[in-house]
């Protein structure tokens, strides 16, 4: 059965699951620990939002207690508390993971950062030698599905952040940032962020202006952009195609007047103003005068929350992926039960083989016995591989399948300890 | 059997245009379930239907189509229809679609009902001078680049107004930038204008041949000239003067819609020579 224990934010504050994040190296170090111990396959998922055990246990006495147990000695913190852990077991354990790669779970929805980090999380379990056939399976079925919903449904799209709403609005108005003059007004935290996430997006000739001068040439200096002085800037305005305004003062910075006269100077052409200070950096009538498009915060956010609608129309879709590649998981990891099963019939008939070639040994001289020895094999894998097939394929229902390995142990005679002996044999393949 | 042909084509037509619109409207609103990845294909499947069609109407009636006004629409809606599936299929831009082929089939389909005029008379036969087949050929693509180009003149006004008071609802989500929506329409106008303008230079010179009652004051040449001045004075405004997109693109819709409307009132009541039926 496989487990999923953990902390997430559905389950725990910000503070808690700081304490369970774990670096690489913590994970690579358990999962290299307990390998075997605690667990046959297991695999962490570790982000800002969540600390995921998933585990196949190494033996049926091990629970979802043992694994908590296991991870709460790593952060023996005391505000970190069993109520703090979600467990999942088997089916929930399984579709939780694909809903993580999906971003389905995710706090901010269809976030698809997650995918990488789950598969950051695959790749960190193989170098522990602790993913097998299962959790390869496993993982690369979740991380199938995190793909699929990516591209055939609309869950990632639209931006859910002010900073990228910000600049998802530019790109509304103008088509390529790169030829945009970009003037960032103000030095402080706001600003900055804006101004580097205009560069990301390609922006390229910035300007800063602030009152304190040596302020502005510092933010200017680390981001490779123009100072402007705050004094002249409504003298230059109407080179701007975009205007981001964030600073600390009480009373407007840009007027309606500085910005009618600059807009007659730049013949109307679209200009963008994002007034992302509380209170507001630019006077509103603004948005009265042609081609110019002033956003405070509200309208910002107004733009997330429908984004955010648009995402959560979006989920039905998404659970529709993961349900069709949970049953196909789940059609694979059936037909494991098969397999001491399929172990033992194979022994046996290799047995009737090797004693019926020893009946033979004597009659035979060496170069004939080994053409023999050849020949039965391949019938013997002739005549085994459709009872392989059959019993190996996928099946809806347990039972189903239960009743076929039944039907194969009956006809070939195939004794109960004799299986055992093959789970035993076969456990951590 | 062509003539069979023809009146089945007839029909599947504007059924198809209506329901390709339908769809890329569904995918406009993201109903996918409805339109999904049919619609591209329903698209492909009209465009080529339309193209038998144009080819097997100049086989049954043994001329191009272009004959009468609703002739010049069908053959209009099937440029606007060939030009965006172009573009969707270069750009992958689908926010578009809806808006123009609307128009596309809002000409279908008056071009369908009225479609039965060309049996009631013979064609001219001026039509077989060469002169006049490229004359109205270039100014059927001088009409279809003036419609595009309203069409993203529209599209720049609806975007326009939803950042302005800041809806972001479908349009924010699906059109694509104000200045894309400007070049486009500035484009397709420029292009428009340039076969007008090469459509009106060879009928100065081929029209006054073949017609004995030839007269600079007919109503379509009139007409014809102030939609050319119209889109002049706006090629003049972008880029002479630098004028805004908005104002721009408003001249792009007053020009088409002058244009089309112009052209119905003087093919139905006034032209005098300049008629092909």
């Amino acid at each position: 059965m496989i487990f999923a224990i953990g902390v997430n934010h559905h389950t725990a504050p910000v503070t808690i699951r700081e304490c369970l994040h774990l670096s690489d190296d913590e994970i690579a170090e358990f999962l290299r620990v307990n390998t075997g111990r605690l667990f046959r396959e297991a695999s962490i998922v570790s982000t800002c939002n969540r600390t995921e055990l998933y585990a196949l246990p190494a033996h049926d006495e091990i629970g979802g207690e043992d694994l908590i147990a296991a991870l709460r000695r790593l952060r023996p913190e005391e505000e970190l508390r069993d109520e703090h852990f979600f467990r999942l077991f088997h089916c929930g354990a399984v579709t939780h993971l694909h809903k993580v790669a999906a971003a389905v779970d995710s706090q901010i929805l269809g976030d698809m950062q997650i995918l990488n980090q789950v598969k950051h999380s695959y790749e960190l379990a193989i170098d522990a030698g602790s993913a097998g056939n299962v959790f390869s399976h496993l993982f690369m079925g979740a991380l199938h599905t995190g793909k699929r919903v990516r591209s055939e449904t609309a869950i990632g799209i639209g931006a859910v952040s002010i900073s990228f709403a910000a600049v998802e609005l530019a790109t509304k108005i103008f088509s390529d940032l790169h030829r945009k003059n970009v003037l960032i007004v103000g030095s402080g935290e706001t600003s900055a962020l804006a101004a580097r996430h205009l560069l990301s997006k390609g922006a390229e000739h910035l300007s800063i202006t602030n009152r304190t001068y040596e302020n502005a040439a510092a933010l200017a200096d680390e981001l490779h952009a123009r100072v402007v002085r705050f004094e002249s800037f409504p003298d230059v305005l109407q080179e701007y195609d975009i205007v981001v305004s964030a600073t600390a003062a009480t009373e407007p910075v840009i007027t309606y007047d500085m910005v009618k006269a600059a807009m007659k100077r730049r013949q109307n052409r679209p200009l963008l103003m994002l007034d992302l200070a509380v209170p507001r950096d630019i006077d509103p009538r603004i948005n009265d005068l042609n081609s110019v498009f002033l956003k405070d915060l509200d309208s910002i956010q107004s733009i997330i929350d429908q984004n955010l609608a648009q995402r959560q129309q979006e989920i039905p879709r998404a659970e529709a992926i993961i349900t069709e590649e949970v049953v196909n998981f789940f059609l694979w990891y059936n037909t494991l039960e098969a397999a001491p099963t399929i172990a033992q019939l194979r022994e046996k008939f290799e047995q009737v083989r090797a004693a019926e070639m020893e009946r033979f040994r004597n009659k035979l001289d060496p170069d004939s016995h080994d053409t023999v020895e050849m020949l039965t094999r391949r019938i013997i894998n002739k005549l085994l591989h459709p009872t392989m097939v059959g019993i190996k394929k996928p099946a809806h229902d347990i039972s189903e399948l239960s009743s076929r390995i039944q039907l194969v142990r009956d006809l070939f005679d195939l004794s109960e300890e004799e299986i055992n002996d093959s789970n035993t044999s076969n456990s951590g393949s | 059997m062509l003539h069979f042909l023809n009146s089945v084509a007839e029909v599947l037509l504007p059924v198809g245009y209506v329901l390709v619109t339908f769809m890329y409207a569904m995918d406009f609103q993201k109903c996918e379930a409805i339109s999904g990845k049919w619609k591209t294909r329903g698209l492909l499947a009209t465009v080529i239907l339309h193209f038998l069609y144009i080819g097997m109407h100049t086989a049954e009636y043994g001329r191009c189509m272009v004959t009468t006004p609703f002739e010049i629409m069908s053959l209009i809606a099937f440029t606007l229809a060939v030009t965006y599936t172009i573009l969707e299929l270069r750009t992958g831009e689908r926010g578009t679609g809806v808006f123009i082929l609307s128009l596309a089939m809002v000409l279908e389909l008056i071009s369908a009902v009225v479609m039965k005029m060309p049996s009631s008379g013979d064609p001219n036969p001026v039509l077989s001078n060469m002169g006049v087949g490229f004359h109205v050929s270039f100014a059927v693509f001088g009409y279809a680049g003036f419609a595009l180009g309203a069409m993203h003149g529209v599209m720049y006004l609806l975007m326009y107004r939803e950042l302005k008071r800041g809806g972001f609802g479908s349009l924010y989500r699906n059109l694509p930038s104000l200045e894309t929506l400007e070049r486009m329409t500035v484009l397709s106008s420029l292009v428009g204008f340039l076969f007008l303008t090469v459509s009106m230079a060879i009928g100065i010179f081929s029209l006054p041949l073949v017609y004995d009652n030839f007269s600079y004051h007919d109503p379509k040449l009139i007409a014809t000239g102030i939609s050319w001045l119209i889109y002049a004075a706006m090629m003049v405004a972008r880029y002479g003067m630098h004028m805004d997109g908005k104002s721009i693109v408003r001249l792009a819709i007053g020009g088409f819609a002058f244009a089309i409307v112009s052209m119905t009132i003087v093919n139905g009541f006034l032209s005098d020579f300049h008629r092909f039926m």
